[in-house]
C-alpha cells in the first residue's frame, strides 16, 4: 500500500469514528448548540440594552457559530491526542502502520463536518430567536472565505495536538488559555476594526480573525469576492505556512515524546 | 472538622496549581478572566465607538456584572466539576469517599478555593474594566459590609446549587460536565450579569425568579456603588430566603442521590468520558 493510500485510509477511518461517535448521543445539541446559544443570547440582549442597530445581531450570531470551530480545533483536535494517551489508545496508534498525520487529518475532517452541523444550527436558531438577517448574495464569497479559514484553522490544530502529545496536563492548561484570548482577538462579538491598530495586527495572524471578518462582511454587509481579496490572499498565504509548521512541530514532538518516554505516561 | 476542611481545601489548591510554578499559575488564572473582561468590555466600546453614544450607567452595569460573575462562575464550577474529575479523570472518588465520608462537606471544601480565586479575580478585573470603558473610579461609593454579607450568601446558595448539580452528575459521566457548564451559562443569562433579566422573554421569568443570582448581582452592584439604587432590604430578604431553601433542598437531594448511587455501584463506574 502506498504512503498516500495509507494516509487517506487512516484519515477516513478516524473521520468515520468521529462523525459516527459525535452524533450517536443527542447530548451534542445541549453541549454544542444550547451552550453557545446561552452566550450569544446574553450578548444579543446586551446590545439591545445599549440600543445597538440590528446588524449587530447578525455579527454576534456569526461569531457564536464560527467560534465553535475554534473550540473544536482546541478540544476536538488538540486535546484528542492527550485523551487517547490517557485512555491507552495512543500506544496502539503508534505501533500501527497508520501515519499520525492521517489520524490528525481524519480528526480534522470529522470534526469539521460535525462542527458545521452545530454552527449551522446556531445560525438557524439565531435567525429564529433573534431575527438575525443575512445577505444571501454574499453566500458564495462567504463560502470561499469559510473553506480557506477551515483549512488554515485545522492546520493550526495539528500543531496544537502535538503540544498536547508532549506536555499533557500543562498542554491542557495552555489550550484553555487559547480560548478567551482568541475569542477577544478574533472579534467574536464586535467588528475587529474597533480594536487598537497594534492589537489588530496581532489578531490578523489568527486565521479565525480574518475568516470571521470576511464572512461577516459578505453575509452582513454584502461584500463580493473582489472586495474580500485581501482576506482571501491572507488566508491563502497562511495555509502553506501553517501546514509546514504543523508537520515540523508534530514530527519534532513525536520524536521528543518517544525519546523521553512520554507517550505512555498518564495522569501527568 | 476544621482540620478536615483545611486539608481538603489545601488538596484542592494543590490539585489546581501544582502542575507548574506559582508565577505561571498566577498568569494562568489571570489570563482567562482578563480576556473575558476585554471581550465583553469591547461590546460596550464597539457600540460607543460606532454610535458616538456614551452611557456610564451601562458601562458600570456591564463591567460590574462581568467582573463579579467570576466569583459565582468559578465557585459553581469548582463544586460541580469535582465528581466528574475525581471519578473519570483521576479515578479517586471511591478513595476520597472512604477517607472523607461526608461527600457534601467534601464538595463544599473543594469549592472554597475556587470562590477565593473567583473573588480575587473579581476584585482585580473590576477596576481594570471600569478604566477601560472610561468610568471614573472616584464615582464608586462602596458599602463593604453589604458586599461581605452578599458574598457569604452567594457562597451558600451557589455551593448548594453546585451540590445539586454534583448529585445529578453522580449518575452520568457524559452529562455531568454538560450540566455544570450549562448551569454556569444559565446563571450568566438569567442573572442580570450583562443586561437586566427583565428584558428576557416572559417564559424565562420563572427561572429568573427561582435562582437568587439576580438578587445577588444587583446587591453586588449596589454594594459597589450605593448610587445604583435598588430595593436593598427586599432583595436581601429574597436572597436569604432562597438561600435557606437551596440549602435544605441540596442537603436532602444529595443524601437521597448518595444512597441511590451507592446501591447502584456508580461510585466506581468510569466510562472514559
Amino acid at each position: 500500500m502506498s504512503k498516500y493510500t495509507l494516509l487517506f485510509r487512516a484519515a477516513f477511518g478516524r473521520a468515520y469514528i468521529r462523525v459516527k461517535g459525535g452524533n450517536k448521543e443527542p447530548s451534542w445539541v445541549i453541549w454544542e448548540v444550547f451552550l453557545p446559544l446561552l452566550m450569544v443570547s446574553s450578548v444579543v440582549y446586551a446590545y439591545r440594552m445599549l440600543g445597538a442597530p440590528s446588524e449587530y445581531i447578525g455579527f454576534v450570531v456569526l461569531g457564536g457559530a464560527m467560534v465553535s470551530f475554534w473550540f473544536n480545533v482546541i478540544w476536538g483536535m488538540g486535546a484528542t491526542l492527550y485523551w487517547e494517551k490517557e485512555t491507552g489508545n495512543l500506544e496502539v496508534f503508534m505501533v500501527s502502520p497508520a501515519p499520525l498525520e492521517g489520524l490528525l487529518l481524519g480528526m480534522a475532517l470529522g470534526g469539521m463536518f460535525n462542527t458545521l452541523t452545530r454552527a449551522l444550527s446556531i445560525v438557524v436558531m439565531g435567525v429564529l430567536l433573534f431575527g438575525a438577517t443575512f445577505n444571501i448574495t454574499g453566500l458564495l464569497p462567504a463560502f470561499l472565505v469559510f473553506m480557506l479559514t477551515m483549512v488554515a484553522l485545522y492546520a493550526l490544530g495539528m500543531s496544537i495536538a502535538s503540544i498536547f502529545l508532549m506536555y499533557s496536563r500543562s498542554g491542557w492548561r495552555a489550550a484553555e488559555l487559547l480560548q478567551e484570548p482568541v475569542m477577544f482577538l478574533s472579534g467574536l462579538y464586535y467588528p475587529v476594526s474597533v480594536l487598537p491598530a497594534l492589537i489588530q495586527g496581532v489578531a490578523s495572524i489568527i486565521p479565525l480573525t480574518i475568516g470571521l471578518d470576511g464572512i461577516r462582511l459578505s453575509l452582513v454587509m454584502g461584500y463580493g469576492i473582489w472586495e474580500l481579496r485581501h482576506h482571501i490572499a491572507l488566508l491563502s498565504a497562511m495555509i502553506p505556512v501553517l501546514m509546514y509548521l504543523a508537520r515540523r512541530i508534530l514530527h519534532y514532538m513525536e520524536v521528543k515524546a518517544k525519546r523521553e518516554g512520554r507517550l505512555t505516561l498518564r495522569w501527568m | 472538622m476544621l482540620r478536615r476542611l483545611y486539608a481538603v481545601s489545601w488538596m484542592s489548591w494543590l490539585e489546581l496549581s501544582n502542575w507548574t510554578r506559582p508565577i505561571i499559575f498566577i498568569a494562568y488564572i489571570m489570563i482567562r478572566p482578563l480576556f473575558t473582561l476585554l471581550l465583553y468590555a469591547y461590546i460596550y466600546i464597539a457600540f460607543a465607538a460606532t454610535s458616538g453614544q456614551m452611557s456610564p450607567e451601562a458601562a458600570f452595569y456591564m463591567i460590574s456584572g462581568i467582573s463579579f460573575y467570576n466569583y459565582i462562575g468559578s465557585g459553581i464550577y469548582g463544586v460541580a466539576w469535582v465528581i466528574h474529575e475525581e471519578r473519570e479523570h483521576y479515578r479517586m472518588l471511591k478513595y476520597n469517599y472512604l477517607a472523607f465520608p461526608d461527600l457534601q462537606l467534601y464538595l463544599a471544601s473543594r469549592g472554597a478555593v475556587h470562590y477565593i480565586i473567583g473573588l480575587i479575580l473579581s476584585i482585580v478585573t473590576f477596576p481594570i474594566g471600569l478604566s477601560l470603558v472610561g468610568y471614573k473610579l472616584s464615582l464608586l461609593k462602596i458599602n463593604l459590609g453589604l458586599l461581605v454579607v452578599n458574598m457569604i450568601l452567594g457562597y451558600l446558595w451557589c455551593t448548594a446549587l453546585g451540590i445539586i448539580v454534583a448529585a445529578t452528575s453522580l449518575f452520568s459521566a457524559e452529562y455531568g460536565p454538560i450540566i455544570s457548564e450549562s448551569m454556569g451559562g444559565l446563571l450568566f443569562l438569567v442573572g442580570s450579569v450583562l443586561f437586566p433579566a427583565e428584558q428576557l422573554p416572559g417564559w424565562l421569568h420563572p427561572i429568573v425568579n427561582a435562582i437568587p443570582m439576580r438578587e445577588w448581582m444587583e446587591l453586588t452592584r449596589h454594594a459597589l456603588n450605593v448610587d445604583y439604587t435598588i430595593n436593598v432590604n427586599g432583595m436581601l430578604l429574597s436572597q436569604a430566603m432562597k438561600t435557606a431553601v437551596y440549602l435544605a433542598v441540596a442537603y436532602t437531594f444529595f443524601k437521597s442521590m448518595d444512597k441511590l448511587v451507592r446501591m447502584k455501584g456508580y461510585l466506581e463506574a468510569t466510562t472514559e468520558h
